[in-house]
């Protein structure tokens, strides 16, 4: 075995816009070697994959391979030079059959056209030769998600790579399941090649590891041997410490309840109380289910077991209209598709959810909409050309400030916000957080979800933790437990 | 000079339609030989009574069409509410007023209208599909109605009505700038017209925002298939009888006038003049192909070609404005 590294990651730096997502990242990857890679949310790993698979063309740094220089411009050739890729939700083709999928591209014909019997059975061989149990003749659609992944592995796998990713595939495994995979990447690494592994699970990390690579805010932390590593030492590492002077000085809340949400029908006993200018944060990994709790909230999605109370009255079922008279808001995930629309003008954006208010006698009443829009850009100070451009001449953080100025205008009594400064570059996000500071201490409620701790804690009053779609309540905000939180939410117990 | 360059900017579809038409106009009027055919008041009467017709069917087409549908069954609503008109009103038999005619034929729009959108939105069927199989259905009501008969006997005063003036004008012709005024002002001016583009521009963010986007393209669709019954109750007044295949390939020439009218199939853009223009447009240049006695169906790829090119536009000016942001 020499010393030489299978890969070689030099300087690497990717900006996305504002957001530095990779700043000159640097580490190796001993062949025939585990290496996971760990980092919270936004840390940097997944673009990092992305500049190895050359889904994204780095703006500095580069790539050595077992020693020659490697740069692909897409996953086809990054399979050709020997890098492979599996992902947690592997997309499949649903309508075609397992072997289809897996043999794609390259199916066995007879006299030109395909041969059903001779792919089944190609298929088949490859995938009992990794000893799974899957059968190639099924709809790809019908099988379960783990098989899904397991499925990916195996295409993966068939092209023989050197180096081969798998991000987070054991997220809807069982401990049996998972047995299974680790054995097949024993075994591949027993042949001399490493695994790049990303998980948030730090107990699996822990215990499959030879190699440990740590990424915070874009940035190497370090690349340590996974022996001698305990959880809480790795969480410590990961989350570091969180700027301060960032988030502001929140105002205490008040004692009077504004938003009540009870499960009525007792499956998680689901109860929480957020009063008025009480900021409470929720924390999760993706994926958790999050965005779909608040959505079920604000009436989007069925509200099913959920009963949601704003100032004692209940909401009515299932009608966002009602909702926002009731005086709830809602600032979605995803600007782009559900915060904004980007072929409006800023005034009809801005405008949407309060129209009611300006219309007299069946008309809209331009004038008074042009005033009050004006005025809720100007407080929120929205950096615009004219009111009638269009949304998406706006940058990124200017985009989000309209979507909190078109909310004021339906002078709502909770929000509801979903990472809120996701994609916004530091002088908005600074401006949010003043912002939303001030929401509070008018009186509003505040749902804060976001997948980044230190935003968590910094503009929370309390926080609660999002796992698999259950809430994991905790009270007390204590700021030295945000290693807490991380566990909570990777679900370490102890 | 700043804001009328701007102006032209903003209404860019507008303005090259009445440019174009203006041109259309000078050309007829230099040429000598059209110019006294073309110019005559029956010839204009005749004009204006044309796109009428197309220019209602094209205002419908276009509330549903900026809500991001489409209804390819205009033609046979048309058909259909001209047909059942007819009947009523020429029937000894039954002996009824004509406004009974007239309320049961934009009744008939309404549960259309309805029906579409039982289909589309409650369902969820691609409104393409949707309003296709209604086109053909439709006309088959027709012929079956009307055991593929025409109707004749019309009443006087309605006939009278078809051919009569109001101001100088036809009388089809103020029906049209009556639609044409109250669809402007439901799209420019109503918390609706406003949801409408809301609807066609994001459905998701429409939702987001407290926009009942079922009931706003339900809307659309009643519409759509009221102002085709409208056409049809005007068609056959003009034509004082109604035919079965009355209506037939109408839904064409109304998408084709609200498209280069400025309407983008993607939704949320288009005005209730660019649609009218973009009717009148079309029929100015048929009228201006029999003057010269151009081949009608050399005139027929003229319209496909102004179809072409209006989308092919729209796509461009599309593309040209994503790739800036």
């Amino acid at each position: 075995m020499t010393d030489e590294p299978l890969l070689k990651i030099v300087s690497l730096s990717k900006a996305f816009g504002a957001t530095q997502a990779l700043k000159d990242v640097s580490f190796e990857v001993k062949p025939s070697s585990f290496h996971s890679l760990v980092g919270e949310n936004g840390a940097g790993k997944s673009t990092l994959i992305n500049c190895l698979m050359g889904n994204v063309v780095p703006d500095e740094g580069n790539f050595e391979l077992l020693g020659t220089p490697y740069m692909v411009e897409g996953p086809l050739e990054a399979n050709e030079h020997g890098i492979a890729a599996v992902y947690q939700e592997p997309s499949v083709a649903g309508e075609l059959t397992v072997a289809e999928n897996l043999l794609m591209g390259s199916l066995p014909t007879q006299s030109g056209m395909v041969n059903r019997k001779l792919t089944n059975n190609k298929a088949q061989s490859l995938i009992d030769n990794f000893g799974i149990d899957l059968d190639a003749k099924i709809i790809a659609e019908e099988i379960s998600a783990s098989h899904r992944v397991l499925l990916g592995l195996v295409r993966a796998l068939s092209d023989k790579p050197k180096l081969l990713i798998c991000d987070e595939p054991t997220a809807h495994f069982s401990p049996d399941q998972a047995e299974t995979l680790f054995a097949l990447l024993r075994d591949f690494i027993d042949q001399g090649n490493s695994v790049l592994y990303i998980s948030h699970r730090l107990e699996e990390v822990l215990e499959q590891s030879d190699q440990i690579t740590i990424l915070r805010d874009g940035q190497h932390v370090e690349t340590v041997p996974a022996k001698g590593l305990n959880e809480r030492e790795l969480i410590k590492r990961m989350v570091g410490r969180y700027q301060e002077n960032l988030y502001p000085q929140l105002s205490p809340p008040k004692d009077i309840p504004r938003l009540e949400i009870k499960t009525v029908n007792g499956d998680n006993n689901l109860n929480i109380t957020v009063n008025r200018g009480e900021i409470v944060g929720i924390y999760g990994l993706v994926g958790a289910g999050r965005t779909d709790f608040l959505r079920s909230i604000f009436g989007d999605l069925d509200r099913q077991s959920l009963e949601v109370k704003i100032d004692g009255k209940k909401l009515a079922a299932d009608r966002p209209d009602l909702a926002i008279s009731d005086g709830l808001a809602i600032i979605p995930e995803d600007r782009r598709n559900d915060g904004l629309s980007s072929d409006r003008p800023i005034v009809d954006n801005t405008s949407l959810a309060a129209l009611g208010s300006f219309v007299n006698r069946g008309l809209v009443n331009r004038k008074a909409e042009r005033k009050s829009v004006r005025n809720s850009l100007e407080k929120y100070g929205v950096k615009y050309n004219r009111m009638g451009d269009f949304i998406d001449s706006l940058s990124g953080g200017n985009q989000q400030k309209v979507v909190f100025a078109k909310w004021a205008l339906t002078d709502p009594k909770v929000y509801l916000l979903d990472e809120p400064t996701v994609g916004v570059d530091i002088g908005a996000k600074e401006a949010i957080y003043n912002h939303i500071k001030e929401l509070a201490e008018q009186g509003v409620a505040i749902l804060l979800v976001s997948s980044y701790l230190p935003e968590v804690i910094g503009m929370s009053h309390r926080v609660l933790v999002m796992r698999d779609g259950v809430l994991v309540e905790d009270d007390k905000t204590q700021i030295n437990s945000e290693h807490k939180y991380v566990e909570m939410a990777s679900g370490v117990t102890g | 000079m700043n804001d009328f360059v701007r102006y032209i900017r903003k209404n860019s579809a507008e303005s090259a339609l009445i440019a174009v038409i203006a041109a259309l106009l000078l050309v007829m009027f230099i040429i000598p030989t059209s110019r006294e055919t073309f110019y005559s008041a029956y010839n204009l009467q005749s004009i204006m009574r044309g796109a009428a017709v197309t220019g209602i069917l094209a205002l419908g087409s276009l509330m549903v069409i900026i809500v991001r549908g489409i209804d390819l069954s205009v033609g046979s609503m048309l058909g259909l509410a001209s047909m059942s008109a007819a009947i009523i009103m020429s029937s000894d038999h039954l002996a009824l007023p004509i406004w009974h005619a007239l309320i049961a034929a934009i009744g008939l729009g309404v549960a259309v209208g309805l029906y579409h959108a039982l289909l589309i939105v409650r369902i969820g069927i691609n409104p393409f599909i949707a309003t296709l199989g209604s086109m053909i259905i439709m006309r088959g009501l027709i012929n079956v109605l009307a055991d593929s008969q025409s109707v004749r006997n019309l009443p006087e005063s309605y006939t009278e009505f078809g051919r009569g003036e109001f101001l100088g004008l036809p009388n089809i012709f103020v029906a049209l700038l009556i639609c044409w005024f109250v669809v402007d002002l439901v799209l420019r001016r109503t918390r609706l017209g406003r949801n409408m583009f809301a609807v066609g521009s994001n459905e998701s963010v429409a939702r987001l925002s407290g926009v009942r986007t079922g009931r706003v393209q339900t809307y659309a669709f009643v519409a759509s298939a009221v102002l085709a019954c409208i056409a049809g109750l005007l068609l056959t007044a003009r034509m004082s009888s109604a035919v079965p295949s009355v209506g037939a390939g109408y839904e064409l020439q109304a998408i084709a006038g609200a498209v280069i009218g400025g309407a983008s199939l993607m939704g949320a853009r288009g005005t209730a003049l660019g649609a009218m223009l973009g009717a009148i447009l079309m029929s100015l240049i048929i009228n201006v192909g029999v003057q010269l006695d151009v081949n009608s169906f050399v005139m027929q790829i003229v319209t496909g070609a102004l179809l072409t090119l209006a989308v092919i536009v729209d796509q461009i000016q599309r593309k040209r404005h994503h790739e800036q942001s």
